[in-house]
């Protein structure tokens, strides 16, 4: 069951990578918005967390497109960037993110949110 | 008839000298026989000339005088009088000649008059909504002549600069120490504005009209009443002929708050940089020394562990509490409004319609959700976007649609498709939006950075198979009531802010003596008393004043203060002005009020009825208050004693009655103020006609009356 990390940031990716990993979790990282919907479409991860600042195709795109296709509704998406103005959270989640957090954030927040995002799919699926 | 006696005479000394003796003795022989017959007919002939005499007198000359008289009546009382035609045949054409002319000068002036009436009656009217216009305004505006009188204020004006509704208040915040604002006509902008500060606008001024600048203005910040920071905007007025300046108007915007908001940024920012250098400084010492000791004992390496993960902390929470301007970091000087939603929407649809044609159906019309943007460039971006959707969509019907999203509204375009790709929207962000009217051009995504706002593109979750673009627009965190307007009724007294008689008055000069008393400033007072012993003990326990200028009562410009003698009140003095000690105790005491009226009946001729009373008290005050009233001083009473000389009761109700004016309020002293100066205004023309035309002679009259003998 697979997580995917997106962030175009290493500063970021190798933290939170290995967090994760610390978690149990199997980890990919995609560091733009192309790569990002390969690696979905190949491993169909569980969550996903998303970048917005991306090259090219930005986060708010990834998670447009994930939303729009029936296969990926149970993927969990949290937002994780810098663009932390309430107009852009409530954009962010109107998208149909499942979380938006904004950095800087603290590592605890992160996993208990990650956590419960994953504990509720287990429970729907179980 | 003498011409004749003498030749007559003169024929009979010659006779005498041609006959003989004899015969001389003869004819006197015979004169004497007849002398009786001859005496009679010279007596008749006597009575047949004065008889002739005195009718010529009666039809011809005496009519004359009577005819000046009357012809005088009909020049200066009654225009209507007619002659009777009476006396000679001449006479009587003269009359009927003059008739006829004073029947022309009747109807000329009648004629006149009315033209006269229904000018003014018109400029009245005009003046009448100007006033009710500028009243209104919510910007503050003043003009000032050349000198710095104040021709015209209203209601902003005065409250951003003396913090006061009304002048005269009695529960006035009056500023600790320093004096009082005051803002009247023809009162001096010095007063309020310092002057060095003005001269040096009207400098700028001055030199930009030389350089044939398109705009002349001048900006300046001053300071108003309760701490406020005033924005001035000063823009001259020229006079047509060559261009002269005649005045200067003065337009005021509060900017305090402004001023918070950028002062409140700029520190935010400050605090942020400097937080993050400290905490910027421990990470970096603590991490390098890390990287360079990587053997250094566990202790060691636990503390800087503790340092770098508590100053990272600290730099988020320094961002968070100072940052969280969130969508107003950014939104600079942009006036941003409060307006309903549905309001933006039915304008949107307006719009839409009219300029390209499209429809936009609204739905859910009863919604109350405020919004503050700027609707001018919102609509901009909503109409650009309503254009773009019709040309992609090739539809000419969208619907809209209003959400709570808690502090956003979405202002959704919806329409039955796809939702828009995000290259589309980026394309769109970068298109220029321009203002023809305001010449400005911004990109779309500028603008909605501006108003704190965003837009994304949707597919719709409840009706499958419509998208729609969503605007977040920022919710008004309270309605703030607009300014309270009060109804612009048209006044049918004109509410006195303006007096634009005065802009030739430079004010008043060294030759105040020299002045008409028409073309004067006055303050009419009057004190109330716990008794009239100024000298032994009595105390000011009341004082009402109001000013006049260019001959008109100022309703609005008054000072009434209630003052605290310090003393008890003895019955009878309350029986006269009802004002008992409660009224009094806790109110400001004399060395306070004073300076106050000073200043509010500054540059005046103080007017009183019976002043010598209260300008004693004044004077028994000057050591305590140290206030010294150096105005002249004119005193009805003795005005009064001058215009009617012939009549003993000069108090003010005798006085009242014969000039017809009525007097509300007795033994108040707003009231006897009010009466006074009202009498004061009735007896300036009747001093006028005993010759009484400047301040000077007005003075040197009061002087010599009786009354002016007695002293307190």
């Amino acid at each position: 069951m697979p997580k995917e990390i997106v962030d175009d940031e290493p500063s970021i990716v190798v933290p939170i990578q290995f967090l994760m990993e610390q978690q149990g979790y199997d980890v990919l990282v995609a560091e733009n918005g192309e790569d990002a919907l390969d690696a979905i479409y190949k491993y169909k991860p569980d969550l996903i967390l998303l970048d917005i600042m991306l090259p090219r195709i930005d986060g708010y795109e990834v998670c447009e497109i994930v939303r729009l296709n029936p296969e990926y509704r149970d993927i969990k998406i949290i937002f994780l960037t810098a663009k932390g103005r309430e107009v852009e959270i409530a954009k962010g989640l109107a998208l149909g993110a499942n979380a938006y957090i904004t950095k800087p954030f603290s590592n605890t927040q992160l996993v208990a949110k990650v956590k419960e995002l994953l504990d509720n799919t287990n429970e729907d699926s179980g | 008839m003498v011409s004749q006696i003498v030749i007559a005479a003169g024929f009979v000394v010659w006779i005498k000298f041609q006959l003989t003796a004899a015969e001389v003795d003869f004819i006197t022989g015979l004169l004497w026989a007849y002398i009786g017959p001859l005496l009679v007919i010279a007596l008749l002939l006597l009575v047949v000339w004065v008889w002739s005499l005195e009718s010529v007198f009666r039809n011809y000359i005496r009519p004359v005088p009577k005819i000046t008289e009357k012809v005088n009546l009909i020049n200066t009382s009654n225009p209507a009088y007619r002659l009777p035609a009476a006396g000679g045949a001449e006479i009587r054409q003269l009359c009927e000649r003059i008739n006829e002319v004073a029947q022309r000068y009747e109807s000329l002036s009648q004629n006149l008059e009315e033209r006269v009436q229904q000018a003014r009656a018109d400029s009245e009217q005009e003046k009448n909504t100007l006033a009710a216009i500028v009243t209104e305004l919510t910007e503050g505006v003043l003009i000032c002549n050349p000198g710095g009188r104040i021709l015209l204020y209203n209601n902003r004006a005065r409250a951003l600069l003396t913090g006061s509704a009304a002048n005269g208040e009695e529960n006035r915040k009056s500023q600790p120490g320093g004096s009082d604002r005051y803002i009247g006509l023809g009162r001096s902008i010095f007063g309020i504005i310092d002057k060095n500060l003005l001269g040096h606008v009207l400098d700028q001024i001055t030199d930009k009209l030389h350089r044939k600048d398109p705009e002349p203005v001048a900006y300046f910040v001053t300071p108003g009443a309760d701490d406020r920071l005033l924005r001035v905007e000063a823009i001259p007025v020229l006079s047509a002929p060559g261009r002269q300046f005649s005045g200067l108007i003065l337009i005021l915007c509060d900017i305090t708050r402004q001023l918070e908001t950028d002062s409140d940024l700029n520190l935010a920012l400050q605090a942020v940089t400097r937080g993050f250098r400290a905490s910027l400084a421990g990470v970096r010492s603590a991490i390098e020394t890390i990287i360079e000791y990587p053997d250094m004992e566990l202790s060691q390496l636990e503390k800087l562990k503790a340092i770098i993960h508590r100053e990272s902390l600290s730099m988020g929470e320094l961002l968070e509490s100072n940052l969280n301007f969130d969508g107003q970091i950014g939104v600079s000087q942009w006036p941003l409004a409060t307006m309903s939603a549905q309001n933006l929407t039915d304008l949107l649809q307006a719009r839409a319609l009219e300029k390209f044609n499209v429809q936009i159906e609204t739905a859910d019309k009863d919604q109350t959700l405020w919004i503050k943007v700027d609707s001018y460039s919102l609509l901009l971006v909503l109409l650009f976007v309503v254009d773009k959707l019709k040309t992609l969509m090739g539809s000419a019907e969208l619907t809209c649609r209003l959400t709570d999203l808690d502090w956003y509204v979405g202002l959704d375009l919806m329409w039955p498709g796809t939702p828009m790709k995000i290259e589309t929207l980026r394309e769109w962000e970068q298109t220029p939006m321009v203002s023809e009217r305001e010449g400005w051009s911004l990109t779309l995504r500028e603008i909605l950075d501006h108003l704190g706002s965003d837009f994304g593109s949707y597919a719709s979750q409840r009706q499958p198979g419509t998208s729609y673009l969503r605007f977040f627009l920022p919710v008004a965190e309270d309605i703030e009531p607009r300014q309270s307007r009060s109804l612009a009724i048209l006044p049918e007294s004109r509410p006195e802010f303006y007096d634009f008689d005065l802009f030739g008055h430079a004010g008043p000069t060294a030759e105040l003596s020299e002045q008409l008393l028409t073309e004067l400033t006055y303050t009419v007072f009057d004190m109330e008393t716990t008794g009239l012993r100024p000298a032994e003990g009595d105390e000011i326990i009341s004082i009402g004043g109001i000013r006049i200028v260019n001959c008109r009562l100022l309703r609005d410009e008054r000072f009434e203060q209630l003052i605290d003698p310090l003393r008890s009140i003895p019955w009878e003095s309350v029986q006269i002005h009802g004002i008992h000690s409660e009224m009094v105790s806790g109110q400001p005491t004399i060395d306070t009020v004073l300076p106050r009226f000073q200043q509010f009946a500054e540059d005046t001729i103080l007017v009183a009825h019976n002043a010598a009373f209260d300008m004693r008290f004044l004077q028994l005050k000057e050591e305590k208050t140290g206030v010294r009233f150096t105005n002249p001083v004119l005193d009805t009473l003795l005005l009064s004693a001058i215009v009617h000389p012939a009549h003993e009761d000069h108090n003010l109700e005798a006085i009242a009655q014969r000039l017809g004016v009525r007097v509300l309020g007795r033994h108040t002293a707003m009231g006897d103020a009010v009466a006074t100066g009202e009498l004061f205004l009735k007896l300036l023309p009747l001093l006028a006609e005993k010759g009484i035309y400047r301040l000077q002679d007005a003075l040197e009259a009061s002087k010599q009356t009786y009354y002016a003998r007695m002293k307190f």
